[in-house]
């Protein structure tokens, strides 16, 4: 079985535990996609968020929340079942600009094949998912808020995802020297969705080439005011983050 | 704030950083010059990927702090060296919630100040040691390994060391043999290691 589909499972199982040691109704689904993954997804990444926030529920409720240790069995069952090896290699580590297959807070999902030398948002039919939130923070930043803040509504881009990414497709443009140099690859940006809908603070978490970077950059800080997100009525400052492919 | 500069991060390790699932933080810059380092772009001045501050790296790898509780898990730090970032290391670990772990992957070949000011904070130490043999390890790094040894020994003669500490024996192609990989054992053993991890090499 491939690494990153055993990777999920084994994360998958880490968060049924803990959402059922806190009574937390999760039943998360099976995934159809057949080709390998890194382990996990836009979905995957999802599910956490959810149970964080189920957990962060339960802690405003005063009720009791139990996740350490819960998932020691697992990981240690899982890292017997896939990772004794021996003869294995020490940790290798690829900086994103030569292959990329190391990722960083990227949550990563299998790429249809683009045909055109097109920048875009990956679009394997879960868009809506792609573009979910992947770090949920609070509007002060504070060690012990970092997590699993709760966030009623997210911030939507004018026209949903959907809008997103024709603007993305639209405003995108592949630089002539990562075209002929072959650069590829997909640019990680984050960035704060203000109270009033306007973006702050775009960085590039993934890089992959420096023009790309600076492309992809230039896009997000071209965007429209967004919906802001909203707790209790509320608008908040919410951390967002976008995948930019560049493909040829 | 403190800056460092990385090479790289890789999350959802299980079981190869220690104990749960890890996230792997890789430092640009290292001491040696190892004859087949996977991670050469640590060496080379135009090898980083990018500088973050303590700050940044935490709310990064935070996205994985369920599976970190969860599991016992938490940072591993590696490279390139890690304990050369000691005080970037400890200001990190002052941020990060105390229910994650921290496992370093390191040469020891490195100054003890830095030992010192990580010992309260690191909670597994993956020690590659090359070979216990003067010649063999200066062939395949360029560098000495007294201060290896000298390092070893002083973190083992803390308190419940032994447990805290697995030492990477490595069959080095070309470098050394299975015998000289059993020397390097029965040496370590000698000082107290009890935990080791003997793989080969592969070349690539």
């Amino acid at each position: 079985m491939a690494k990153g589909k055993d990777i999920c499972k084994t994360l998958k199982r880490i968060r049924k535990e803990v959402a059922d040691a806190n009574e937390i109704v999760y039943e998360p689904e099976e995934c159809h996609y057949e080709g390998d993954c890194e382990g996990t997804c836009p979905r995957c990444e999802q599910d956490v968020r959810y149970i964080e926030q189920q957990l962060e529920h339960r802690r405003v409720l005063g009720k009791a929340v139990t996740i350490a240790g819960i998932g020691v069995g697992i990981a240690a069952l899982s890292s017997c079942n896939i990772f004794q090896v021996k003869g294995k290699m020490e940790p290798v580590i690829k900086p994103p600009v030569l292959e990329g297959d190391v990722e960083n807070v990227d949550t990563v999902k299998p790429e249809p094949v683009s045909t055109s030398a097109k920048a875009r948002l990956t679009n394997s039919g879960t868009e809506q998912e792609e573009a979910q939130t992947m770090v949920v923070k609070s509007d002060t930043i504070k060690e012990d808020m970092l997590l699993g803040d709760v966030i009623e509504d997210m911030p939507v881009f004018p026209g949903g995802t959907e809008g997103l990414l024709q603007f993305m497709t639209d405003n995108v443009e592949y630089p002539k020297d990562a075209q002929k140099l072959k650069k590829e690859g997909r640019v990680i940006i984050t960035f704060i969705v203000e109270k009033d809908g306007s973006i702050s603070d775009p960085k590039v978490v993934k890089s992959v080439y420096p023009s790309l970077d600076a492309e992809a950059l230039r896009v997000v800080g071209l965007m429209p005011k967004w919906k802001p997100g909203m707790r209790e009525g509320e608008p908040i400052r919410v951390k967002y983050s976008i995948p930019v492919v560049f493909k040829l | 704030m403190l800056i460092a500069p990385l090479i790289g991060l890789s999350r959802h390790r299980i079981g190869v950083d220690g104990k749960g699932v890890t996230t792997l933080v890789a430092f640009h810059g290292c001491p040696l010059s190892c004859a087949y380092c996977l991670n050469s772009q640590c060496l080379r001045s135009d090898g980083m990927w990018r500088e973050v501050t303590t700050q940044e790296l935490l709310e990064e790898v935070a996205i994985d702090n369920l599976y970190f509780q969860a599991t016992g898990g938490g940072i591993c730090f590696g490279g390139g060296e890690p304990c050369l970032r000691s005080t970037f290391i400890k200001e990190f670990a002052k941020k990060m919630p105390p229910q994650w772990s921290i496992t370093v992957e390191t040469s020891l070949n490195v100054a003890r100040s830095h030992l010192e000011r990580l010992l309260p904070i690191v909670g597994m130490w993956i020690v590659d040691v090359k070979d216990m043999n003067p010649d063999i390890y200066k062939k395949y790094t360029q560098k000495d390994n007294v201060r290896v040894v000298e390092n070893l020994s002083w973190l083992l003669q803390h308190d419940d060391m032994a447990s805290r500490i697995m030492v990477r024996l490595p069959l080095i192609p070309d470098y050394n043999t299975p015998d000289d990989v059993q020397r390097s054992r029965q040496k370590l053993e000698a000082m107290g290691v009890t935990q080791f991890d003997e793989f080969t090499y592969k070349i690539r």
